[in-house]
């Protein structure tokens, strides 16, 4: 009997520490919207083209800015006098690259970099000099 | 760390025939990145991937990274170009596509 009730009475515990951890973690997370206040305007329009890049006119690029791969994609890009838009995920608050992230994931399940998406919706990831070329300088 | 010192700590690996590219330019440029990175998030994380701010979580893409004995293995080069293969070790412009492996 005494074994039922520690039972119940240490249930109730987690139920309850569970539920206090759940919202001070809750607590914790500033809303988005807020977070993207702070940001530039620049920031907050880029941030916006990327979760709808179907929108932008020209070349979306997902990119980081320690990476060499995307450097030489933007060099080769500027080169060829070719439009683009350029966003670097690793600039933005950790919050906000998630989202980022996980909307280069739908383009690029890799999620790697650069993410390159035409403005005919075609994908190319990675700095593919070639597949550049052939969609891009017809 | 300056960035010649993290040339240099690097270029040990050749003792396990991992040799730094031989475009030292290029080099420098990827460990600018990875001295950004442990500027940023205390360790060396490969400035090609996305650190995630947990060395734990992080420890594959660390330099020198989980995949690249496999990547320089199968195609001359680590994903971020900066260990090459004995053969291609005196190659400047040796800049293989290389999926990333990672995810």
């Amino acid at each position: 009997m005494a074994a039922t009730y520690l039972l119940v009475i240490i249930g109730f515990l987690l139920v309850v520490f569970g539920i206090v951890y759940f919202k001070s973690k809750q607590a914790k997370e500033e809303p988005v919207e807020n977070i993207l206040a702070k940001l530039s305007q620049e920031e907050q329009t880029l941030y916006k083209m990327a979760l709808k890049p179907e929108n932008v006119p020209n070349t979306f690029i997902y990119a980081l800015s320690t990476c060499h791969h995307c450097k030489r994609t933007r060099e080769f890009l500027d080169s060829h006098k070719i439009p683009y838009t350029l966003i670097y995920i690793d600039t933005y608050p950790k919050q906000l690259y998630k989202i980022l992230l996980e909307k280069l994931k739908v383009y690029n399940p890799r999620g790697s970099y650069p993410t390159i998406r035409l403005a005919n919706g075609q994908i190319i990831t990675g700095f593919r000099e070639q597949a550049l070329r052939e969609a891009l300088l017809k | 760390m300056s960035p010649e010192e993290l040339y240099n700590l690097l270029k040990k690996e050749e003792k396990k025939g991992y040799f730094l590219h031989k475009n030292y330019a290029h080099c420098m440029e990827i460990i600018d990145g990875l001295l950004q990175n442990l500027d940023n998030y205390g360790y060396l994380n490969c400035p090609c991937r996305l650190a995630n701010n947990d060395a734990d979580k992080d420890k594959h893409t660390t330099c020198p990274c989980a995949y690249r004995n496999i990547d320089v293995k199968e195609f001359g080069a680590c994903f971020c170009h900066l260990f090459v293969s004995e053969e291609y070790k005196d190659d400047e412009n040796f800049f293989p596509e290389i999926d990333d492996r990672c995810h």
